[in-house]
């Protein structure tokens, strides 16, 4: 006959419990667009909230540590974060489940996590790719583009934009899929150049759905809160963004003879 | 003034990002009404003589603070609000015109004559100042966040 476990025995399957609980809320952020202050602050609330007395971090790029103490004891546990995606939808959930997770059971914390990653719910991928479109479309006359500018802008953006989607999906690098989609893309306005008198505006506003707002933003907050690291991993990350989209425009500007 | 109808154009395109961000439908409009302001305050304020760095710091900063106000009182992360309506600011045909005229450089000005010179300055002093925009519209976004920090967390 198996003997029965402890109180302690109980005690430290809880804190267990607690941290890889909080664990996960942490990568649930990061993976949806928090910067690490975000990441650092969710995961060390929830933790207490859940019976933590304290609770430590450590936030990479690519992974995520958590060391929770109580009583004495501690636990200590890493994840990796697959990718640093974008899903504010989620991130808000979080952020306001975070707040009340004060008195909150573990299963009950559970179970809102689990039914977060099921809820996922997004945009239809062509409405986004469209929006994306009418983005470009809309920075063109901002630049001043004529109608024609405008709606070559549009179309391009939009085959630019699936260009991205389809390679992302194939998992292909940042830089890759940057090129080829802002090759694509000014590929579609220098194909129907005469077409309008605003060229360069609207060339220019074809690429832009390709800026890396979110990285550019999240590293800005992360510099500013003290994360310099995790701050440059994601400014870098944005210039690799941007050194590929200007090497697609230029390679398509070059070889449509308009540079 | 005649010039500032084009703001509205702020509208269409920071609600294109939002949706690749995956912000709720519910707060679409209120994006792309602080898109707008956004970009009004931008062209208004250089109509005023302020610098472009400058104006779009201005902007950004009014972005992040009405982001990091509204944000956890409507329930939503403040990034809802501060992220997509900052980037119509993004200076992105002077960031283009800066690679476009790099890359023209070195295709059309082999070697290290003056031409090459004043022409390699003139596409880095496009970049700088385009480098520099961005950098103020990053920080005029996120700075808002680091004021009043004990009524404020990370999280909102």
């Amino acid at each position: 006959m198996e003997p029965l476990p402890s109180p302690e025995d109980e005690d430290r399957a809880e804190l267990e419990a607690i941290l890889q609980t909080s664990l996960e809320f942490g990568v649930r952020v990061q993976m949806s667009g928090g910067y690490t202050a975000r990441v650092r602050d969710s995961m060390q609330r929830v933790a207490t909230n859940l019976g933590a007395d304290t609770a430590e971090t450590w936030i990479s790029s690519g992974s995520i540590g958590l060391v929770v103490h109580r009583g004495g004891w501690s636990r200590t546990s890493i994840r990796t974060t697959p990718a640093m995606g974008v899903n504010f939808t989620e991130l808000s959930y979080l952020s306001r489940l975070a707040k009340r997770s004060a008195g909150m059971s573990i299963e009950a914390m559970r179970a809102e996590l689990t039914a977060v990653a099921e809820r996922d719910r997004r945009y239809p991928v062509p409405l986004v790719l469209v929006m994306l479109g009418v983005s470009c479309g809309s920075f063109a006359a901002i630049f001043g583009a004529d109608p024609w500018g405008i709606g070559l802008a549009m179309l391009a953006g939009t085959a630019g934009a699936a260009t991205r989607h389809f390679l992302h999906k194939r998992h292909f690098k940042p830089f890759i899929y940057c090129l080829i989609a802002a090759l694509v893309s000014a590929s579609v306005v220098c194909a129907s150049a005469s077409a309008t008198t605003t060229f360069d505006a609207a060339v220019t506003a074809s690429i832009l759905f390709l800026i890396p707002g979110v990285p550019m933003l999240n590293g800005t907050a992360d510099l500013l809160t003290s994360n310099y690291l995790n701050g440059l991993v994601r400014l870098t990350r944005a210039a690799v963004i941007l050194l590929g989209a200007a090497l697609g425009l230029a390679l398509a500007l070059a070889f449509w003879e308009q540079l | 003034m005649s010039s500032l109808w084009h703001v509205v154009w702020a509208a269409p395109g920071a609600a294109g990002f939002a949706m690749l961000f995956n912000v709720r439908k519910s707060a679409l409009p209120l994006v792309a009404l602080i898109a707008v302001l956004a970009l009004f305050i931008a062209t208004y304020s250089r109509e005023l003589g302020l610098t472009v760095i400058a104006s779009d710091f201005l902007a950004a900063f009014v972005v992040g603070a009405i982001a990091y106000t509204i944000g956890p009182r409507l329930g939503e992360a403040s990034p809802v609000y501060a992220f997509a309506p900052v980037i119509p600011l993004v200076p992105g045909s002077k960031l283009a015109n800066a690679f476009i005229d790099s890359f023209n450089t070195w295709l059309t000005h082999p070697g290290d004559s003056v031409e090459t010179v004043r022409a390699f300055t003139e596409a880095a002093t496009t970049g700088l100042s385009a480098a520099a925009t961005v950098a103020a519209l990053c920080l005029g976004a996120i700075s808002p966040m680091l004021l009043l920090p004990r009524a404020r967390t990370a999280e909102d």
